[in-house]
This record gives structure tokens, C-alpha cells and sequence, in this order.
């Protein structure tokens, strides 16, 4: 007799049953295949054959090794699901699970790809939501911030809505004791902090005395701004944002006490705060706002905006009532002060609101509107791949509807499997996300507020949660219903395959993938739009030659350098630069396009002889002071008259030029140069125009056309100033020079913000980038998943048509009309999809327009691109199957 | 009975097999216990052939049922043999080989009453 056991050993192998049991199994198969080489041997075979014949008793190894993993694995004396033996819910519910992860273990390939799919759409989905749902709805960490507004004032006529306000109507609303508990206003701005190491330019929140009451905010450390610092002999006192205090203080206490320098001024150190618990974000220092410094006018003009605000409203006070209140006085104001205030109002913006502008809100819900649909298309998918396996198990449900399992019953099984699938998909998805919202933070503009509260979290996890059991009955119910509806005889007379074949089933599967193509275009029309956008936007000239520039900010203490001084400062500076090997020019600026920050102060001008509002309308432009090579720094040509030289001097005639758009806007087609014009409600000086130049982009390549007016330095020199350097080569390889430059003048300045000019224009059309990017890669996941569902369904109709392909042929049907046979079914479901996603997507498409610049949104190219896109794409997954059918040998399907 | 499915494709006759595998294993040892082999060999015989397991198919099929308690198995030694396993049905099994075997009846009669006649 052989022995057999080897050959069983090696067979069993992978099954990995535990070692004695293995034996036993081993020793009753091989008594399995004595018996049988026996009866061989006696039925007069030979001794080779007959062994043979015996080990084919095993040929189905692979299936024996699956089945005693399971068997052996399950260690369950319970009836299988569907037959008609009662146990406990939670029995039941156990036993439909564990079925549920055999039946998919079996399946691997299927379970992988689910299980891949969910993960990364649900994934993506929880990514985005964390990330809406830490800039929109996640608390801030300010106490009570749902009852902080921002009065802005804003001029529907020149289209502001954020406009800073006024002193004089921050005395206003500070007298309105039973609306606001608090109003503070507030000046933002950047000052050197010195005294202790190098200097370093920081963020400066010059604060009124009910800033820190209104944030009801405590100090970490000392204490914070009280009544007595704000008066005018008190020794000036500083509060540090703890992220100062640990990066140049250590984090040490004893900081309390110790003398900086800020901007030049000696002041204490009194306190430290938490940096999150004030606002704007960011800032590193807050001291008294210096009012004892402002001139009576200066405190009782309405038209000094050069204020921010922050108010506290009172419990109990609504958003609404405050609105009319403000708006109220401001009607009152403008009524008295026509002049300046006629077009102008007051709004509160609720601070979340404030922090998160609409565009941003927008931008975020069209992602997380763009990873759902994502996420939509894969369940279909998976629904669809359910549906084709379900066809696979008819034979399985009607044997077990044959042993009494109800339809329910049936069904059940097949949701409780889409449970477990998604489950795993679902908490895979979950791993992903963090690894998502890791990339979503690196790559996300630092336009986007809250970035630093992005986490996967509690909420991420009942996101997660939510969207596993939305996915589980989105694939799982159609294809559960489909399956299960097939009864006993009907599945088993057609041998087990009505179920999910039938043409019910057929048809469903048809609209599912018409669905998915429908909604994949959605999505690609829209991601369409954005790129486009964002080409036009890169295509916009910025009016600047951004090559080449390295910019950097300084600062000059107005008490070190006083006027001549500072003016003298800049000049040396920039003539230092310029004489530099490598450097071409050299210029300061207030103000650096595009999207370069700076400071733009908005002005409003009269024309020599014009008659001051509400007589005439004045002329609202930005004023930029610059040094006399600012233009050929920057590369903007001039296009009338002459730019600044180093005569035009303090004490020489009062000069300006004036940008293309303020020229045609003042004067129409006469030519400008020679005339006259006032900043009449601030500097008051009639300044001769003697230049014209071209318009630049200062807010950013997205910006619409504005008047600009340039000074001279010399003849209004500021004292904070953007540096610029046109070089030869690589500019940031000049930012020591920058810095050397400086310190040789002065070793107390800081130069902060160093940066190519080009780096600056980029990121300020980074928002667009980033939602342009995300969105196409969405699109590009659907069209994918789109185009596997159009390559599944018409795989399949192909497989089931075989037979009838087989006759056709057969018949002498050309192949070729086969091929197009199926190639025009699969196109005319697309086609379908394609006529649907259009209709859908241009409906929603007017809801991106905000976003959009420079394109319609029912934009024509955008819409021809993804027709043609859809079609290619559907030709291709149409293709292999059509080549499938084209190839059907005749005989082969007619014997299957 | 058996006979159509020499008919079917040799796939859905593996799957009806499937099926009803097990009612045949517990009807053939309702009466006295059997070793898998002689188990086997019944079904071939009493089937004239049309159902037949494989030894690979065979005894996963055994443990399966062994597990859920529906039948006993016990191994006996024979002097100069190997040692063979005997499986016997359980109180268990008999009462699942009573509800098989009624509903089998049933839809075997619904299909006979539909296909039988040749009228399908």
C-alpha cells in the first residue's frame, strides 16, 4: 500500500490547522485513499494507474483547504444562516456576521477592491469634513465667541463690506451700555522688538482698554492691560502672546518685569497670554492703543478709518437688533457729516463669520460636496460589483430559500455583508484620513483659517461612523432586494441564475451606470471651471515682472528718525543696494503687488478747481509712497511724463503719478501730466501730476482695477516700508545682502518677511491653486470609477450574451458588428449619464461663480472638454469588452 | 429525481449537489454509522453515478456537520487496519434530517408538478 501522507501533508499545508488535528484529518484521508487504491487494484488495474486514480481524490485540494479553514476555523455548532432553526437575536446577528466575513474571504479579489474603494472614499470624506468642519463650525478657543461681532463700515457705492471705522464711532457704540457689554477698537500692526538678542520684527495689537474684557481673556502669567496703563504718563507696559514668550523668552516667568524695546519705545513686560485667545490671530504682542498721542481731530473725525473693532454683545442681544442699532448711528453721521460719510453704514459681522469669509466657506462646502459625489460614485460601483456577484450566488440563495429561509431573511444576510464590508472600509478609511488630512494641512493655503485645529477627532470619528453605515445601505440595499427577490423554484429551475441577471436586474444596473456617469460629470464640469479659472488667472498679467525681485520689509523707529532721517535712511539703503554686484535696482514701497500686502491706504482725490463733496464726487485711490527707482524695480512701464528722481525732494515742488486707471478714470482721454490733485480729506497738498504708469495688480491677480497714486518718499516719508532688489540671478540668494545692507545702517532693524517677489504672487493665488488641484483629483477618482463601472456592466453583458453571440456568429454575423453592437450600447449609456450630468452640473455650476474669474460658468471650451473627455473615455472602457464579443469562437460558446 | 441532473452543465449540478449534500449524508446514516469511504461510495452508487464527492470535497463536508453537532464521530480500531473513523447521527440530526428531508419533498413535488410534465 503507497503511503499516502506526504502527499496529504503537503495538500493540507495552507489550511493551518492545528498540528493534531491536522494528523487526524490526514490519517482518515489517507485510510480514505487506501480504500480506494484497493478497489482499483482489485478491479484488475495497474499498480501506477490505480495510484493515481487515488490521489485525483484530492485534485480539489485548493476548494478542501478553504473549506476546512472555515470548518475547522468556526468552532460553532449552529445551523448555517437561512436554514430554519431559531437561535437568539444576538446569536443570529453573531452568526450572520461571522458568515458574512466567510462568504467575503472567499471572494478575496472583490473584497480587496471594496474594501480599497470605501476606504479611500470614505477617507477622503472625513478628511474634508474635518477640515470644514474645524474652519466653519469647530468653537473657537475665545470664551463666548458667539457673542463677538466686528463692526465694519461699509459703501455699497465703492463696494466695501469690511471698511475699517472711525475712533469717533467707536465712541458711539461704546456709549450703547445695553447692547454691547464691550467695544474696543484696535490697530494691527508690525513693530521691532529689541532689547533682548537681535532685533525681530513681531505682530503689534495696539489695544483700547476693553480689548482683553471684551475677549474675556486671563493671563497666563503677570497680569493683563489695566486702566492705569492707558493713561498718558504711566510707564508704557507690554502683555507677550505665549508664543512669543517660549520661542524668544524660553517660556521662562521671570520674563515678568524685564524692559524690550518695541518699535524703539521702552515698555514692560507685565503679563503673558495665550496667543489663541486673542484676535486677529497671530499676534505676538498687545500695548495700550496710544489715544493720548491722537489729536483732538484726530479722535473726532468720521472719516480717520484706519480702526478695527471688536464687540461684545450683551446675553440676550440679537445680532439683528445690534445691526439696526449701528446702522442707525450711522445714518445718523451721515446726515451730519454728508461730506465724508454720505454713502457710508455700519454692519456687524459675527467674528466666525468675520474670520471665514464667504469665499472660503463656499470654496470649502464645493470640496466637501466634490469628495462626496467621489464617494457617491464608489458606492454605486460597489453596488454594481454586488449586484454582478449576486448573479454569482443566485444558485446559493435558492438552495437556501429551498431549505426555508424567508426573503427577508435572505436579504438581511446580504445588508449584513455590506455592513462588514464598509465596516472594514469604513475603519481603514478612518487610518487614511489622518494620513489625508496630514497632506490636506501641507498643501492647504495659508489663506485658509484654522488650519491648526484640523484633526481627526471625535467628531472625525462619528463622521466616519455615519458615512460607513450611509455607504453600507447605499451599495448593499439595491443589490440584498435584487438578490433575495428570486424564490426557490424560479432560481432553481433557471439553475441559479435569475437572480441578478433577470432583465429587472439588468436594467438596474444600467441606470446605476448611468448614474455614475451622470454624477462623475458633475464633477468634472465643475473641477472643469475651476482649472480654467485658475489658468485665466495665471495668464493675467500682473502688471509687475515678477522675476528676479526679493522683497523684505523694514521698519524705521519714527523716535530714532525723526523726519529728514528716515527719509535720508531709505535713500542710503536703497543706493547701497542698487550699487551691489548682482543687483540691477533698488527701491522702497508702502504697498507690494500683487497680493504682496504692504500697506494700501485708501484715499479720496479732487482735481485742482473741483468743488469739495457733496458738491462733486471725489476719486478713491490707493496711495503708494516709493523711492525714485521704485518703477524700474518693479518693471512697470511708464507711460506718460517722467518717473520720481532723486530731485524730487522735500522741499521742491509736490509731486504725484498716477496710474493708467485713475488718468482715464479723472480725466478721460486729456493727458494728465501737469495737472493737479489733492488727497483732500488727509494730506491736503495740491500735487502736480508729472507721470503716468501702467495699472498693476496690488491685491492680487484676481484684482479688478483700482486708481493708484504714487509719492515720493522724501515728500511723505513713512517710516515702515517694503525693500526691493531687481537682481541678475537666483534673488533669494540676496537675502544676506539684504540683511547686511541694513544692519551696516542700523543693527537694530529687523528685515522680516524676505521673499522672491514670484513666491509672493504665487501664494496669492494659492487658495485657487489648492481648490483647483483638489477638486480635479476628485474628478479624476470619478471618472475613473465611472469608467470602471461603464467597462463592469458592459464586461458582463457581454459574458451573459455568449451564448447569443455564439449563434449570431454562427449565423454569419461579421464580427465587427458585434464589436459595434456593444461599443454603441456602452456609448448610448453614457450618452444618457452624459445629457443628465450636463443638465445637473449647469445647474449647479452658477453657485461656483463667485469663485470664478474669467470664465462663465456655463463656459463653452470647459463644457466641450468634458463631453469629448466622457467619450473618450467610455470608448475605452466599452472597447475591450466590444473586442471580447467581436473574438466569440462560435463553437466554443455554443458548447458552453 | 436524480436523474435530470445529468443534464445540467456540470456547474449547477456541483452547486445543487452542494445543497443538498447534506440531507444525503444524514439520510445515509440515519440507520447505522458509516466511514466516510463506504458514505462516498453509497452516494455514487445510490445515484447511479450522477452525484459523487471527491475525498477533498467528502470530508469537510463531515467535519461541517460534525461541528454543528447533526453527527458523531468516533474512531475504531481494527487489528492489521488502519484505524477508521465512523460517523453516526446525533438526536440533533435527526430532528434537521426530518425538516430537510419534508422540505426537499416539497419542492421537489412543486418542481415535478412544474417541469415534470415537460410543459415548462
Amino acid at each position: 500500500m503507497p503511503d499516502w501522507r506526504d502527499e496529504i501533508r503537503r495538500r493540507l499545508n495552507a489550511a493551518n490547522l492545528d498540528p493534531a488535528r491536522e494528523a487526524e484529518v490526514a490519517d482518515e484521508l489517507a485510510q480514505h485513499l487506501d480504500d480506494r487504491y484497493a478497489e482499483l487494484r482489485s478491479a484488475g488495474m495497474p499498480d501506477d494507474a490505480a495510484r493515481r486514480a487515488a490521489l485525483d481524490e484530492l485534485r480539489e485540494d485548493a476548494r478542501m483547504r478553504r473549506d476546512l479553514a472555515s470548518v475547522e476555523g468556526a468552532a460553532s455548532t449552529l445551523p448555517p444562516p437561512g436554514a430554519p432553526v431559531r437561535g437568539s437575536v444576538a446569536a443570529d446577528g453573531w452568526r450572520d456576521v461571522r458568515y458574512a466575513v466567510r462568504m467575503l474571504r472567499r471572494a478575496p479579489a472583490f473584497t480587496v477592491v471594496a474594501i480599497l474603494t470605501l476606504a479611500l472614499g470614505i477617507g477622503a470624506s472625513v478628511a474634508i469634513a474635518s477640515a470644514v468642519y474645524a474652519v466653519l463650525y469647530r468653537p473657537l478657543p475665545i470664551a463666548e465667541a458667539d457673542r463677538l461681532v466686528v463692526p465694519v463700515s461699509t459703501n455699497a457705492r465703492r463696494n466695501i463690506e469690511r471698511g475699517s471705522v472711525p475712533y469717533a464711532d467707536y465712541v458711539d457704540w461704546r456709549a450703547e451700555a445695553d447692547l454691547f457689554e464691550q467695544v474696543a477698537v484696535f490697530n494691527a500692526t508690525q513693530a521691532d522688538l529689541s532689547g533682548d538678542g537681535s532685533p525681530e520684527r513681531v505682530s503689534v495689537l495696539q489695544a483700547s482698554r476693553e480689548y482683553f474684557p471684551a475677549m474675556q481673556a486671563a493671563p497666563l502669567h503677570g497680569r493683563l492691560l489695566t486702566d492705569g496703563d492707558f493713561a498718558a504718563d504711566a510707564p508704557r507696559a507690554v502683555v507677550l502672546a505665549d508664543t512669543l514668550w517660549k520661542r524668544r523668552f524660553g517660556g521662562e516667568p521671570g520674563v515678568i518685569g524685564r524692559d524690550v524695546r518695541i518699535g524703539g519705545n521702552l515698555a514692560t513686560v507685565v503679563g503673558v497670554v495665550e496667543a489663541t485667545r486673542l484676535w486677529p490671530m497671530e499676534q505676538e504682542v498687545v500695548v495700550p492703543l496710544p489715544v493720548w498721542q491722537y489729536t483732538e481731530d484726530q479722535r473726532a473725525r468720521r472719516d480717520n478709518m484706519i480702526f478695527q473693532a471688536i464687540a461684545r454683545l450683551r446675553p440676550g442681544a440679537t445680532l439683528d437688533e445690534g445691526r439696526a442699532r449701528v446702522a442707525a448711528i450711522a445714518q445718523r453721521v451721515a446726515r451730519e457729516h454728508p461730506e465724508s460719510r454720505a454713502d457710508w453704514s455700519t454692519n456687524l459681522v459675527p467674528l466666525r463669520d468675520y474670520i471665514v469669509d464667504p469665499e472660503i466657506r463656499l470654496g470649502m462646502f464645493v470640496l466637501l460636496g466634490g469628495v462626496g459625489l467621489v464617494l457617491l460614485i464608489a458606492c454605486v460601483n460597489l453596488a454594481n460589483l454586488l449586484l454582478a456577484r449576486g448573479a454569482d450566488r443566485g444558485r446559493e440563495m435558492a438552495v437556501r430559500a429551498a431549505l426555508g429561509a424567508s426573503r427577508g431573511r435572505l436579504a438581511w444576510q446580504m445588508i449584513v455583508e455590506s455592513l462588514v464590508l464598509a465596516a472594514a472600509g469604513g475603519a481603514a478609511g478612518l487610518v487614511a484620513s489622518r494620513w489625508l488630512l496630514a497632506g490636506l494641512r501641507a498643501a492647504a493655503p495659508r489663506q485658509l483659517p484654522m488650519l491648526d485645529s484640523m484633526a481627526i477627532d471625535g467628531v472625525a470619528v462619528a463622521a466616519a461612523l455615519v458615512l460607513t453605515l450611509a455607504a453600507a445601505l447605499l451599495f448593499g440595499i439595491v443589490p440584498a432586494l435584487t438578490v433575495s427577490s428570486a424564490g426557490p423554484v424560479e432560481g432553481l429551475r433557471e439553475g441559479g441564475r435569475s437572480a441578478g441577471t433577470g432583465r429587472r436586474a439588468g436594467r438596474l444596473r444600467d441606470t446605476m451606470v448611468v448614474a455614475q456617469v451622470a454624477l462623475a460629470i458633475v464633477l468634472l464640469l465643475g473641477s472643469g471651471l475651476m482649472l480654467r479659472s485658475f489658468e485665466h488667472l495665471v495668464t493675467l498679467d500682473p502688471g509687475v515682472d515678477l522675476d528676479r525681485v526679493l522683497v523684505g520689509r523694514i521698519s524705521v523707529p519714527s523716535a530714532r528718525y525723526p523726519q529728514p532721517k528716515r527719509a535720508q535712511f531709505y535713500e542710503r539703503l536703497t543706493t547701497a543696494l542698487a550699487a551691489e554686484p548682482g543687483v540691477e535696482a533698488a527701491a522702497a514701497t508702502s504697498f507690494v503687488p500683487p497680493g504682496g500686502r504692504g500697506f494700501g491706504l485708501g484715499r479720496v482725490f479732487l482735481v485742482e478747481g473741483q468743488p469739495e463733496p457733496p458738491a462733486s464726487t471725489d476719486h478713491p485711490a490707493f496711495w503708494n509712497v516709493v523711492t525714485p527707482g521704485y518703477f524700474r524695480t518693479m518693471g512697470i512701464p511708464l507711460l506718460r511724463g517722467r518717473a520720481f528722481t532723486p530731485q524730487d525732494t522735500a522741499d521742491g515742488v509736490q509731486v504725484m503719478i498716477i496710474n493708467q486707471t485713475l488718468a482715464r478714470r479723472v480725466f478721460g482721454t486729456e493727458d494728465p501730466v501737469g495737472r493737479r490733485m489733492r488727497s483732500w480729506r488727509d494730506e491736503n497738498r495740491l500735487r502736480e501730476i508729472v507721470g503716468v504708469v501702467a495699472d498693476v495688480r496690488y491685491m492680487g491677480r484676481a484684482d479688478e482695477e483700482r486708481g493708484l497714486v504714487y509719492v515720493p518718499h522724501a515728500q511723505d516719508p513713512w517710516g515702515s516700508l517694503a525693500v526691493a532688489l531687481r537682481t541678475t540671478g537666483d534673488p533669494s540668494a540676496f537675502a544676506e545682502t539684504l540683511r547686511r545692507e541694513v544692519a551696516r545702517l542700523d543693527p537694530d532693524i529687523a528685515v522680516a518677511r524676505i521673499a522672491p517677489l514670484s513666491a509672493l504672487a504665487a501664494d496669492s493665488i494659492a487658495p485657487q491653486r489648492f481648490g483647483a488641484l483638489l477638486l480635479s483629483l476628485f474628478a479624476a477618482a470619478a471618472a475613473l470609477l465611472a469608467s470602471i463601472g461603464v467597462y463592469g456592466v458592459m464586461t458582463y453583458a457581454v459574458t451573459q450574451r455568449r451564448h447569443e453571440f455564439g449563434v449570431r456568429l454562427a449565423l454569419g454575423a461579421r464580427p465587427s458588428r458585434l464589436f459595434a453592437l456593444i461599443v454603441r450600447r456602452g456609448l448610448s449609456l453614457a450618452g444618457i449619464g452624459g445629457v443628465v450630468g450636463l443638465a445637473g452640473g449647469l445647474a449647479v455650476a452658477p453657485l461656483l461663480a463667485t469663485l470664478l474669474t474669467g470664465v462663465e460658468p456655463s463656459d463653452p471650451v470647459t463644457i466641450a472638454a468634458v463631453t469629448g473627455l466622457l467619450a473618450f473615455v467610455a470608448l475605452a472602457a466599452c472597447a475591450i469588452p466590444a473586442r471580447r464579443a467581436a473574438r466569440t469562437h462560435p463553437l466554443e460558446a455554443l458548447r458552453d | 429525481m436524480v436523474k435530470p441532473l445529468r443534464r445540467l452543465a456540470p456547474m449547477h449540478g456541483r452547486e445543487l449537489k452542494k445543497g443538498s449534500a447534506e440531507l444525503l449524508i444524514l439520510a445515509l446514516v440515519e440507520v447505522r454509522a458509516r466511514h466516510g469511504y463506504e458514505i462516498g461510495k453509497l452516494i455514487e452508487q445510490r445515484s447511479d453515478g450522477a452525484i459523487s464527492f471527491s475525498a477533498a470535497a467528502l470530508y469537510p463536508l463531515l467535519y461541517r456537520l460534525e461541528k454543528r453537532g447533526w453527527l458523531h464521530g468516533r474512531w475504531v480500531e481494527k487489528p492489521g487496519e488502519r484505524r477508521r473513523r465512523y460517523y453516526s447521527l446525533t438526536p440533533a440530526g435527526r430532528v434537521v434530517l426530518g425538516q430537510q428531508r419534508s422540505t426537499w419533498r416539497a419542492f421537489a413535488a412543486a418542481i415535478d408538478r412544474i417541469a415534470g410534465t415537460g410543459e415548462a
